[in-house]
């Protein structure tokens, strides 16, 4: 963690908890690599320069080029909360079928996957976000400053603070067993939903 | 291979050496930034690393004239622990005068990732202007015949910007001039032929810290 100086109210040295990327990159980009016009955008709290530990981070989405947003921040914040920050600074696509994508996101405690839905249409809708691997032995909840997937061999390789870097094979089948997972979680909790309306 | 930046320098080492430890050989020292391979669009595998401000200006490491690493920004071609590797370093002070063309710690980069291989690499990055050049995205040409610094072409730009950039990609599988831009307020986008249009975001991202300059140099 880094910390700057700057001037306080009355003169004196306030110090602030700038967090690890004070020199890094403020903002990160993901293009998908298959799906035109569908790219994702994260980054440090605006507006001005970075300076602060304020505000809340969120991911943005969209399927037509920047002309329509999607917030696709969802439960990320949360589901990281207990640890820290989330501390987005890194996001990916992993194509899986044509219009389904896993986005995925490197923050302060390893990375995590949401399933983008897009459509030729320009529309979006993005899942809530899972973390991949096990806090117990798997991917170490450390920061992941830098994610690239490389469709050629389908892997996504992860750059972390401190932890090395890490390698995901076969990537598109682990991510798309997450949107498997997904959709049995959605189609049971709709039977729940329609078991409360008939009183069940 | 396998290669990284850390915080003293951009390494590159095998993942072959089964029962050895693992030993990874610097190429480009001072604060290691960015990172970039391609093994399609050449003939021989290149390895791009980077240190801060793209190797401009200020340095903690000594100004490698004549040393054995790249200076702040270049690429190594095929196994760099093999006699014949190529170590091309970029400098990029050749085209773009002054500190200020590079202003931000970390600098991006990138290898055009679309279209077909046509063993012409390109490289394109960010530069901020000034009297004599508009902001905007450079491209270097660098195809199988550089092999020294002194091949190094002349970039050309692919367009301009009306402020800085912090991130972007360059090209996809579906459209090898794709180039997308992002700063704190705008995206950026150019897609096929077309101009490279602002698009506002739905929120403001901070800014990167810029350091002040005092003779030519970043004052750290």
């Amino acid at each position: 963690m880094s910390a700057c100086g700057r001037a306080g109210r009355g003169g004196g040295l306030t110090l602030e908890n700038s967090g690890p990327v004070s020199h890094g990159k403020t903002v990160s980009l993901a293009v998908s690599p298959t799906d035109p016009g569908t790219f994702a955008v994260t980054g440090w709290p605006g507006p001005g320069p970075l300076h602060a530990n304020g505000g809340n981070e969120e991911i943005w989405l969209t399927a037509d080029a920047g002309e329509t947003w999607v917030n696709a921040t969802l439960n990320l914040r949360a589901a990281i909360a207990p640890a820290a920050r989330a501390r987005p600074s890194a996001l990916a696509f992993v194509p899986l079928q044509p219009y389904t994508s896993g986005l995925l996101c490197g923050t302060t405690a390893g990375v995590f996957v949401s399933i983008v839905r897009t459509s030729a249409e320009g529309t979006a809708e993005v899942s809530p976000w899972t973390r991949l691997g096990e806090y117990d032995g798997g991917f170490p909840l450390v920061l992941v400053g830098d994610l690239v997937y490389n469709l050629l061999q389908d892997t996504v390789t992860a750059a972390t603070l401190g932890r090395g870097a890490w390698v995901l094979e076969q990537a598109s089948k682990v991510i798309g067993a997450v949107d498997r997972n997904h959709l049995r979680s959605s189609r049971a909790a709709g039977g729940r939903r329609a078991a409360a309306l008939r009183g069940e | 291979m396998v290669g990284g930046a850390q915080d003293n320098c951009v390494q590159i080492g095998r993942l072959d050496n089964a029962g050895e430890p693992s030993r990874a050989l610097g190429v480009v020292f001072g604060d290691g930034m960015g990172t970039a391979i391609d093994g399609v669009s050449v003939a021989k595998p290149r390895f791009f690393g980077s240190s801060q401000f793209l190797g401009q200006g200020v340095e903690d490491d000594d100004r490698n004239t004549g040393a054995a690493d790249l200076g702040g920004f270049g690429f190594v071609e095929g196994d760099p622990a093999d006699p014949d590797a190529k170590n091309v370093a970029i400098r990029l002070e050749r085209f773009f005068p002054g500190a200020e063309a590079f202003p931000y710690f970390y600098q991006v980069f990138r290898l055009n990732g679309g279209g077909e291989p046509t063993a012409k690499q390109r490289l394109a990055m960010w530069v901020q202007g000034n009297g004599t050049r508009p902001n905007g995205f450079w491209e270097f040409v660098l195809d199988d015949r550089v092999a020294s610094e002194a091949d190094v072409p002349a970039p050309r730009l692919l367009g301009e910007t009306d402020g800085g950039v912090y991130d972007f990609a360059f090209g996809s599988m579906y459209d090898g001039e794709l180039l997308v831009g992002l700063n704190s307020t705008h995206l950026l986008v150019r897609d096929g032929a077309s101009p490279l249009t602002p698009k506002p975001l739905p929120t403001a991202f901070a800014d990167p810290v810029v350091l002040t300059y005092k003779d030519g140099e970043q004052v750290l």
